[in-house]
């Protein structure tokens, strides 16, 4: 079971003048379990790109399939791959819209005919998931929470779609380190629990400490897709297209090229204390 | 679909047009439009289209937007056509089926309506591409100024900051409607109460994002000195020149005719 | 250049409560310097800002700008003038729609002659780089170049101030390098005094002084090295310290002899590579 894309391409406006190619010819697969990290500049579509993964985008040409179901088929289709497919937007805390949390949340369950004992079940499993106390959150108001709570709110409503693979667009802009840390943590919490996850992000380091697999995305195309360690070992192609390496690896790079004996596929600072410590005490292996 | 009105668009250029000022392009415009509602007669509607025709080339804006302007409202155009055609009796019948006649008056009305809706659309797009949304909006304050109507500089400030945002508005509805959808959200199926109801989670975060917008572009106007109309100058000033002269003159002149003609 | 003295402020919260926003605050700011202000969401770090150019008056204490009291309603517009302010949304803080004529609206507003405007917004977009946009829908523009006309706007009425209020939250990496090397820019060559407000370290690293608040108070103050320097300190505030910071304290518990006040990866690297 995955999420198979095979030479997708989309153009936005197609046959005007306005005419912006915004993906070329992409093919990848996202298996069940997975931990993706999709990065690249703005502008380069991995937003559109996410957004044909649960149909909300069609390919111009190309396929796009989750679990054997076609995006391109009907209606009824596309609704068991938006169950199936959860898609985060950034900023998700802007799309509350109802009375209550628990309203809130129950939308997309409802939407998709549970009846209310599953409902309240499904809520209370997603408030479970990112940390909000069912019965002091489930009757406040969704827009008297703080910043942080009203992101967690938002994912909450995607996870009560209980989808098999969870998309998120830039889960931590704008979020201070602590809320930051948290809903990454959150994250890693639900990928622990069986769930495929995809997310787009600008932050290296975010990448560098969490994915298992990196796609980058550069103009409309897939550069790489491998294993984080992997990509990273591009570091002057990723340089070359204007995005950064972490800063721990700048740092492994440097210091080979001064001499020092030290590992060059190394991401986080966890990591670089072992490493140097062990080059700086003499040890080898 | 909301992508498609070219009303409120600028088109740059430095055409005769461009170059005039918006106070008299906005008069030049509204005596055009009175002229185009006194005219009945055939030799006036001629007389109009000569001179709709001569305005729209010399902005030297290409054909395709103003036929664009005019698209989004092809279901207007066509009810008061259809409406001239069957409700205006007089001359000879040419087609008849129960209670429902088309006669020649008929056929003759609605199309000269529906020419005068479609000049009216045209030449309302032709002020709006030739003058940047803060150029007409000075111009608009200076008039309703000059004519007494009350908070004149309000209003113009209002239509600058609505002209600025609508781009980022029709963005957030594509988000927003997205996001829902990706929650099982369906804004195009069942009858009218439920599609009524299903915009509901559409119309209360664009509203919430609406006033959390305008909250914040007060902060940012009042951080930015902004009291009022008050003491301010503008970095445009406006400025009437020979070719306004002109241009008034002539516009002044396409009302006698039309008058004439009646 | 602003002296801030005793200054509080208190608000009601959603629920009907009443909270402290700020307790007591003092602090300086010197003429051409620029203090970069952390503190995670929720610290009183926009509510100091907002205090700085009178968007909010001091319930208790003081703010003098150039020896102007800010509770003074007369010194409200001058006040303003001379202190720019650069909000968190770009989107929500450009008024016209094309770039030129929404960097001519402060000078507008405080009462210009066309011909200076003209000038002013000419080298105002000049020095944030801008220029050749002058004529663009700034709908169209990216992130960090909004944020850069939203700067521009402000240096066009000729601050001695600018203060940024989470400028570069919403901003991708290259946003967020624009805007800290337009920063840096106007700090270090036309003698502009910077208050940057963030909760991302990398970019306090630039700054002569950082202010750590916490709770509506400040909590820790000092030059970056010696700020960062405090690793524990620092990340019981609910803050990051810089990677390489990290590391090097990281390397001292492995027993390894490193200054406590590295911040980048140069530093780094001499340490390492004498």
């Amino acid at each position: 079971m995955s999420i198979i894309l095979e030479h997708v391409s989309y153009t936005y406006q197609p046959q005007t003048p306005y005419e912006v190619p915004a993906l070329t010819d992409i093919s990848l697969e996202i298996r069940e379990g997975e931990f993706i990290g999709i990065i690249g500049h703005t502008g380069s579509g991995k937003s559109t790109l996410i957004q044909h993964f649960n149909g909300l985008l069609k390919p111009n040409s190309g396929t796009v399939e989750v679990d054997g179901l076609q995006t391109t088929a009907e209606p009824g289709t596309l609704k068991r791959i938006r169950q199936k497919v959860g898609l985060v937007f950034q900023y998700p805390e802007h799309q509350l819209f109802d009375e209550t949390v628990y309203q809130d949340i129950a939308f997309g369950p409802v939407n998709l005919g549970l009846d209310g004992d599953q409902t309240r079940e499904r809520v209370r499993r997603a408030m479970e998931m990112v940390r909000l106390d069912f019965a002091q959150y489930k009757d406040l108001s969704p827009f008297v929470l703080s910043g942080g709570e009203k992101r967690r709110a938002a994912i909450a409503g995607v996870l009560a779609m209980d989808p098999r693979y969870l998309i998120l667009d830039e889960p931590t802009a704008g979020l201070d380190p602590r809320g930051r840390d948290e809903i990454m943590e959150q994250i890693r919490d639900l990928h622990r629990q069986g769930m495929a996850v995809v997310f787009v992000t600008h932050s290296m380091d975010d990448v560098a400490r969490t994915a298992q697999r990196l796609i980058v995305v550069s103009q409309g195309k897939i550069v790489y897709n491998d294993v984080t360690g992997q990509v990273f070992a591009h570091h002057a192609e990723l340089e070359r297209i204007g995005l950064d390496v972490p800063h721990v690896m700048k740092l492994m790079l440097d210091l080979r090229a001064k001499g020092l004996k030290v590992r060059a596929d190394i991401l986080t600072v966890e990591e670089a204390r072992r490493e140097i410590a062990r080059v700086l005490r003499g040890g080898d292996a | 679909m909301l992508k498609d009105i070219t009303i409120g668009q600028y088109y740059p250029g430095d055409s005769m047009i461009h170059r005039l000022d918006p106070r008299s392009k906005i008069i030049g415009m509204l005596l055009y439009m009175v002229g185009l509602f006194l005219v009945q007669s055939l030799t006036g509607y001629a007389f109009v289209t000569a001179y709709t025709l001569i305005l729209l080339s010399l902005s030297r804006i290409p054909v395709k937007l103003f036929i664009k302007g005019v698209k989004p409202l092809w279901f207007i155009l066509l009810f008061t056509m259809g409406m001239h055609f069957f409700m205006t009796r007089g001359g000879a019948v040419l087609w008849e089926w129960r209670f429902l006649q088309i006669t020649e008056t008929g056929v003759q009305q609605g199309l000269l309506m529906a020419a005068r809706l479609i000049f009216l659309i045209s030449v309302t797009s032709l002020l709006t591409l030739t003058t940047t949304p803060i150029v007409l909006t000075d111009g608009l304050e200076y008039l309703m100024k000059a004519v007494f109507i009350p908070l004149a500089h309000e209003l113009a400030m209002m239509m600058t900051i609505a002209l600025r945002f609508i781009p980022t508005l029709i963005e957030e509805t594509d988000k927003i409607m997205k996001a829902q959808m990706a929650r099982g959200a369906e804004f195009d199926s069942g009858n009218l109460i439920r599609k009524a109801k299903s915009l509901i989670p559409l119309l209360v975060p664009l509203f919430l994002s609406a006033f959390r917008r305008a909250d914040e572009l007060a902060m940012a106007m009042e951080a930015r000195c902004y009291r009022g109309g008050q003491n301010r100058t503008r970095l445009r000033a406006l400025r009437m020149g020979g070719m306004d002269v002109a241009a008034l003159i002539l516009s002044a002149a396409f009302l006698a005719v039309c008058v004439y003609y009646g | 250049m602003i002296r801030v003295k005793d200054l509080t402020c208190v608000y009601q919260t959603p629920q009907g409560g009443v909270k402290e926003a700020l307790k007591g605050i003092s602090l300086e700011l010197n003429k051409g310097e620029f203090l970069a202000v952390l503190g995670h969401n929720g610290s009183g770090k926009s509510t100091l800002a907002k205090h700085l150019n009178a968007l909010l008056q001091p319930a208790e204490g003081s703010v003098w700008v150039d020896g102007l009291d800010t509770s003074d309603p007369k010194n409200i517009w001058e006040i303003r003038q001379r202190v720019g302010m650069v909000f968190q949304n770009p989107d929500n803080q450009l008024i016209a729609s094309s770039v030129e004529e929404d960097t001519a609206f402060g000078p507008e507003n405080i009462g210009l002659e066309p011909g200076l405007i003209r000038r002013r917004v000419d080298e105002a977009l000049e020095s944030v780089n801008m220029g050749e946009f002058k004529n663009r829908a700034v709908h169209l523009l990216s992130g960090g170049q909004k944020q850069r006309v939203a700067i521009a706007g402000i240096v066009a009425m000729r601050p001695q101030v600018l203060v940024l209020d989470e400028a570069t939250a919403m901003l991708d990496p290259q946003g967020r390098r624009e805007v800290m090397e337009t920063l840096l820019h106007l700090n270090r060559d036309e003698g502009l005094t910077v208050v940057h407000i963030t909760h991302i370290m990398e970019e306090a690293v630039f700054a002569d002084r950082i202010v750590v608040m916490e709770e509506g108070g400040i909590v820790m103050e000092g030059t970056p090295k010696q700020v960062f320097s405090q690793v524990e300190a620092v990340k019981a505030h609910g803050l990051d310290v810089p990677a390489m910071t990290e590391l090097a304290y990281e390397l001292r518990q492995e027993g390894v002899t490193l200054a406590e006040d590295i911040l980048t990866v140069e530093e780094m690297v001499a340490a390492l590579c004498p």
